[in-house]
């Protein structure tokens, strides 16, 4: 369930590259520059302007800090939402 | 009465309108004296609906002189946080992108309050679009804490917890995706309810985090908000509030099974000592009382709870407000633009997969509630000066909040007391999905035992010159 596991296996450098190898779609999110980031902003029409570009830099950062732990663990069920169906049906998991 | 006199409650209201005491527009007048008072200094109203509040009550008055029944909220003057829709009033969720923002239809909760009988007296100050602050650069400044105006309300539902602290209104509906409730109602040292998900309406409020979102009562006692709560759960094919949650207000504790989440308050989140020795005491009340206090709370970390919901909310924050961030950036404040671009940089297989997460935290926080009737931790801390933080703040931090928006829990926030300094300290009770009742129970119970709500703002009770605007521009 990850629990504990969770708080231990925050990504190191060594685990982050081997996922990273694994997972190219996580590795393409994480690994932009900094004109790639910005790049892949403008793409979807968001100006890059000053102060705008500097800000967009920040979202990245601390966005993909927080994929990063959340994604050593992912879970694999095959629901992807949660359900209020579970409370009337807790034995339906 | 007078402004110097303390705010009645809205069950004192009920009461002295039914018994014909007072009419309407007298428990009103009241409050609508403090606000011309002090919302200059306290900031609690973005749009103030004073003279046509007065006009309802004046009809009150009329319907009650010629013998008809009150409705549960005849004569209580409420708030609505800015992001609530309201016909023909302006709502701008405090962001200068809706300055002049007027809603054709009423949100459904705005309706059921004044189909009770309430009286809508302004719309509530909030971080924009309930999620960017506290902010100096979007349509108004923030509001201020009533028990010292040099510190911060929290946010997002600031002037809702501030107005009710103040005596300007009696409830306030706020909205609540990751705390906007409880964290405004610990800072002010009201009381708050952050409903079960899917239990109160939220067609007609300006999302934040679609799947994340609840708006629930805000007041001075956990009767208050159990009476409003009944109005906005009030069925359309019932004519009377179901007494559902206030009905069992004053049942005994004896029995009740406490679970209090150790690790979360020893090792991940350690409050301050001053709240932890108030939270202490307060289990020590409550097990004076026949509960029982268990410590065996198997849950996940809290970072994860947090992590899961950031991941959501950035994901549906961009969702909402990509076309405003495309278009005119210039219009929103720095805090919500770098919160929401975020939203740009998750994939879909990242936000669907946080979404996996939170079924699972989901049945997990579930699961445990077969062995505890109520989990209890403090809501946080006492507030802290008012000043501009970093956008990066919202998606760094970690609180006692979150993990109950994740997993869809009611969780209430009432006082614990109150620190050194005279602010507030707040408990946080969290139930079983639906099961408001209990948690309300509980919160009136501990009410009834302390006196905690006996002490109002004493900038309030003061009759001083309040002068103009303060002068804190930060």
């Amino acid at each position: 369930m990850g629990r504990l596991r969770y708080l231990s296996t925050w990504p190191t450098s060594a685990s982050l590259i081997a996922r990273r190898a694994e997972n190219k779609t996580e590795a393409l999110m994480w690994n932009m520059s900094d004109d790639e980031v910005l790049a892949k902003a403008k793409g979807i029409g968001l100006s890059t302007k000053a102060p705008y570009d500097q800000e967009l830099l920040r979202s990245h950062k601390h966005i993909r800090e927080i994929i990063d732990r959340l994604s050593a663990d992912w879970p694999h069920e095959a629901q992807p939402a949660f359900s209020f169906s579970s409370i009337a049906h807790p034995g339906d998991k | 009465m007078t402004a110097q006199a303390p705010p009645m409650t809205i069950a004192k209201i009920q009461r002295a309108i039914v018994s014909k005491e007072m009419l309407p527009s007298e428990a009103l007048r009241p409050f609508l004296d403090r606000a011309t008072r002090f919302d200059g200094r306290i900031r609690s109203l973005v749009t103030s609906t004073a003279v046509t509040a007065m006009e309802r009550a004046e009809i009150a008055d009329q319907d009650i002189k010629i013998g008809r029944a009150p409705e549960p909220l005849t004569g209580v003057p409420y708030t609505l946080k800015d992001i609530i829709n309201t016909a023909s009033v302006r709502t701008t969720a405090n962001s200068r992108s809706l300055a002049g923002n007027v809603p054709m239809m009423d949100a459904v909760v705005h309706g059921k309050l004044m189909a009770a009988g309430g009286i809508l007296v302004g719309k509530a100050a909030t971080w924009e679009f309930a999620h960017g602050g506290p902010s100096w650069d979007v349509l108004q400044d923030p509001a201020r804490n009533p028990w010292d105006i040099s510190r911060d309300p929290s946010g997002s539902s600031s002037g809702s917890a501030a107005g009710i602290a103040a005596g300007l209104c009696a409830a306030s509906i706020g909205s609540d995706t990751g705390g906007s409730i409880r964290g405004p109602s610990s800072a002010c040292g009201t009381v708050g309810l952050k409903p079960t998900n899917g239990l109160v309406s939220v067609r007609g409020v300006i999302p934040n985090s679609f799947s994340l979102d609840c708006v629930g009562p805000m007041a001075w006692t956990a009767e208050d908000v159990a009476i409003v709560l009944e109005a906005l759960t009030i069925r359309p094919d019932s004519k009377s509030a179901s007494g559902a949650y206030t009905r069992n207000l004053d049942r005994s504790l004896n029995g009740l099974r406490i679970g209090v989440p150790y690790a979360w308050l020893d090792r991940e989140r350690p409050p301050s000592n001053e709240v932890r020795a108030a939270f202490d005491a307060a289990l020590r009340l409550l097990e004076g009382l026949g509960a029982t206090v268990r410590s065996a709370v198997d849950l996940s970390p809290l970072r994860l709870f947090e992590d899961t919901k950031k991941t959501i909310a950035a994901v549906e924050l961009f969702t909402t407000h990509a076309g405003t961030l495309r278009s005119r950036p210039e219009l929103l404040g720095e805090c919500f633009r770098v919160r929401i671009a975020a939203g740009a940089f998750v994939t879909a297989e990242e936000y669907l997969n946080a979404h996996r997460w939170r079924h699972r935290l989901a049945l997990e926080m579930q699961a445990i509630f077969e062995d505890f009737d109520v989990l209890m931790l403090p809501t946080g801390e006492p507030a802290g000066p008012l000043k501009p933080t970093l956008p990066e703040s919202l998606l760094t931090n970690l609180n006692f909040h979150s993990a109950f928006n994740v997993s869809g829990n009611p969780a209430l926030a009432t006082r614990m007391g109150f620190n050194g300094e005279g602010m507030p300290l707040s408990i946080q009770i969290v139930g079983r999905h639906f099961a408001e009742a209990r948690v309300l129970n509980v919160a009136h119970v501990y009410e009834r035992e302390t006196d905690w709500g006996d002490h109002r703002p004493t900038a309030m009770t003061r009759d001083q010159d309040e002068g103009s605007s303060p002068e804190l521009r930060l």
